[in-house]
């Protein structure tokens, strides 16, 4: 699947006020505003050939279009109870991928309607977090109760770690590379491991063995509720955003901290990306704002102002100029 | 207690008979759904009222203890039991209950669009998965593990800042975002503004604008100017939102001098108007509401700090000014001058009484109307005693004529300044012919020396 508009520069954004903005990234102005009835958005995420936008939502998923003056959904993804919190897609767009508080993973089969290979995976608590290995073949799933799980979707096989005893786990983030993973958790502290990829299977079967992690540091992040973590596509730096109104960026060479994205009016920050060459970064904040950093000043470039209530979550998707 | 008085009225047209209501199963059950329906603001009872009807046994029984056996009963009622709210040319109506009647039909219509477009959403149910039929090879395919590629780290956010990095920042960015197209199922007006400093052919085509209904005319206008700066029109504005005030257009475009500018903190979705012109004043409206609706004196002006009264000269209100008109063999008189958006007046001032003047006063001194296209220039003349003289075109005798009026150097400045800005925006054809004979006069006379 190729990507249509590869240089089309995306940036949605969604929380309580029931509806979803698109901005123009550069100039801050909202382009667009969709509507996302009766439930909060607690994810975004955009189908890797730009055509559509999912909102995970209270037991549903919505998919808008994105180049479109549509302001409703064209598809509704149903059938699970409470929240769903995480959303993501394989990179050719043929699975969705979500995770929710019914403590379960699912993988949702995008190329037919009857969802003919769909899985599930069941967990003992409510799953926080879903994050795809850029091998496209492990699912990694945070829960409520502290443990990740390493979901290994051809054999189904799944191996455990508790980084922190009834911690729960908010974000699972992986490098573009796969060399690094990162969990952050509710108090506020960010468990970073070394991945080993699986060893190629013997004897020419398809496939390999799963992938090994070995511990390498703890951030003490934040001295309060860890909310979100992200690698940066040059994996140079990580990224921590915390309730603490602060996102903090962690220099990934020796997890020093480089610099920290503040300002008086910003609240709670529950999201943030990256823009391709790792320039930018942008949070959503519990302020009704998103806002544009510089990375090399910790300056505000842009803000996006326009949501009447508290904003959770953002997609982001820049294109190749 | 105003639905029992309704129910009776409705009825009292075509039935006579008893009305027994709280002995009725079927009217109680009628009072009590109605009753719901009217008071409920959400629509849901009308939503849920729709499907369910009044149990055939009951309605029946109550149909006929209340009407007796008559047939034309039946179209009191609709179906499920509802009464039937006719409109009564009788004046009968209690108004709220047709009011209220009309929220919820515009709540049905609402309900009825989202019932739409909700059937515009294809919906897929989780499906279990049955993983008796899902063969290893079909698993291992879809899922299996990729290289992992390094990723292309070019930027396309990157680029479009460092392009738009030196566009200065619209300073009218924060008024983007009551455009209404980018909002969602809000309120929005469409206008036509004509942008009365752009140049005279521009000026002829207006930007249209789709605002938020629920924004003021001093965000409107800064909307207005967002949009003016980023489609990058000329000339460039300057100031701020105060800088600028919106008046009803005429159908030429141009400001209609009869109504003041629109009130800055006015929601704009009370008005209905769809052409509006935007005018820079130079005082920010604030100043110019001090003496809106009075004439000023020249004593007023004088005890006034020169500032203020430069920015209060530079609008569109009525000022007077006082001074002496000067004629060629009479004695001057003393008079008033008016200046306003579209006149200029000049009115006799009986205030001497001196016989000599009641002598001289004749009655041609009738005050002068000059309406503001025949004024083709205000300069302040070089004699002594200081006078100003107003330059205009007399369509009767076609020719331009001056009236020279002497006055105090300050009321000289103030009267200049006062008609030179009018002209600015309102001058005519006639104004703009003089300014074209009189540049060749000067061109004539610089070659002569």
């Amino acid at each position: 699947m190729g990507n249509n508009n590869g240089d089309q520069v995306i940036l949605a954004t969604g929380g309580y006020d029931h509806s979803i903005k698109f901005w123009q990234a550069h100039s801050g102005v909202c382009t667009r505003t969709v509507t996302h009835p009766e439930s909060q958005v607690n994810a975004l995420d955009i189908t890797p050939d730009s055509q559509l936008l999912a909102a995970a939502g209270y037991q549903h998923i919505r998919m808008y279009e994105i180049n479109s003056s549509n302001p409703n959904p064209i598809v509704n993804y149903e059938g699970i109870s409470r929240n769903v919190t995480a959303v993501g897609f394989h990179e050719d767009g043929h699975w969705m991928y979500t995770g929710g508080e019914d403590c379960s993973a699912r993988v949702w089969d995008l190329r037919t309607r009857n969802l003919q290979c769909s899985r599930i995976f069941q967990v003992t608590a409510p799953v926080n977090c879903v994050c795809l290995h850029p091998n496209q073949g492990e699912l990694l799933v945070g829960d409520q109760s502290g443990v990740i799980h390493i979901w290994d979707l051809r054999t189904d096989h799944n191996e455990q770690l508790i980084p922190e005893q009834d911690a729960s786990i908010q974000d699972i983030s992986i490098d573009s590379s796969a060399n690094f993973m990162a969990a952050i958790n509710n108090k506020g502290n960010c468990y970073v491991w070394s991945l080993i990829p699986g060893n190629k299977l013997p004897d020419g079967e398809e496939g390999s063995t799963q992938t090994q992690l070995r511990p390498k540091s703890r951030l003490l992040a934040h001295k309060r509720y860890g909310l979100k973590c992200k690698f940066s596509p040059d994996a140079k730096y990580l990224a921590t955003t915390s309730a603490d109104q602060t996102a903090k960026l962690w220099k990934t060479s020796d997890f020093s901290l480089h610099s920290t994205l503040q300002t008086e009016n910003q609240r709670w920050v529950w999201d943030i990306a990256f823009s391709a060459d790792s320039q930018y970064a942008i949070t959503a904040s519990s302020d009704n704002t998103a806002r544009l950093w510089s990375i090399e000043t910790s300056e505000i470039a842009k803000e996006y102002i326009g949501h009447s209530k508290a904003l959770t979550s953002l997609a982001f998707q820049d294109g190749t100029p | 207690m105003f639905y029992t008085h309704y129910l009776s009225a409705t009825l009292s047209e075509s039935q006579q008979s008893i009305m027994a209501f709280y002995d009725n199963k079927y009217w109680i059950l009628s009072h009590v759904r109605n009753s719901f329906l009217y008071s409920d603001d959400t629509g849901m009872c009308e939503m849920i009222l729709q499907n369910a009807d009044i149990p055939k046994k009951i309605r029946e029984e109550g149909k006929k203890q209340w009407f007796g056996n008559l047939d034309d009963s039946e179209e009191e009622f609709d179906d499920d039991g509802r009464i039937h709210t006719r409109s009564l040319g009788n004046g009968n109506d209690d108004f709220g209950t047709r009011r209220r009647r009309l929220n919820t039909v515009v709540r049905l219509e609402k309900m009825r669009k989202e019932q739409q477009a909700a059937a515009m959403i294809s919906t897929i149910r989780w499906k279990e998965p049955d993983l008796t039929n899902l063969d290893q090879g079909e698993k291992t395919k879809i899922f299996q593990k990729k290289e992992v590629v390094a990723q292309n780290s070019k930027s396309a956010l990157s680029k479009l800042m460092a392009e738009h990095a030196s566009d200065p920042d619209s300073p009218f960015i924060e008024y983007a975002k009551f455009d209404g197209n980018s909002q969602l199922r809000a309120p929005t007006r469409t206008i036509r503004i004509f942008l009365s400093m752009q140049s005279a052919e521009d000026r002829n085509f207006p930007m249209t604008v789709c605002v938020v209904a629920s924004a003021k005319v001093s965000e409107l206008i800064g909307l207005v100017c967002y949009k003016y700066s980023h489609e990058k029109r000329e000339p460039p504005l300057t100031g701020s939102v105060d800088n600028y005030a919106l008046f009803i257009a005429e159908d030429d475009g141009s400001p209609d001098a009869d109504f003041p500018c629109l009130e800055p903190k006015e929601v704009v979705g009370k008005f209905g108007f769809t052409s509006l012109a935007l005018v820079r004043s130079a005082n920010p409206p604030k100043e110019a509401k001090k003496d809106v609706e009075t004439n000023k004196t020249v004593d007023q002006l004088n005890t006034e700090k020169p500032e203020e009264r430069g920015a209060v000269l530079e609008s569109t209100d009525y000022h007077s000014f006082k001074g002496f008109l000067l004629h060629k063999v009479r004695p001057n008189t003393e008079i008033t001058l008016g200046i306003s958006w579209d006149q200029v007046e000049i009115k006799p001032c009986p205030t001497s009484r001196s016989v000599t003047t009641l002598l001289w006063s004749r009655p041609n001194l009738k005050p002068t109307r000059l309406p503001i296209e025949v004024i083709v220039d205000c300069v302040p003349m070089q004699t002594l005693p200081a006078s100003v003289a107003i330059m205009y075109y007399d369509t009767d005798k076609r020719k331009w004529r001056r009236l020279r009026i002497e006055c105090d150097s300050k009321t000289i400045e103030q009267v200049v300044a006062k008609l030179k800005f009018i002209l600015e925006i309102r001058g005519g054809l006639y104004r703009q012919e003089y300014l074209h004979h009189m540049s060749y006069v000067n061109k004539k006379a610089s070659l002569i020396r």
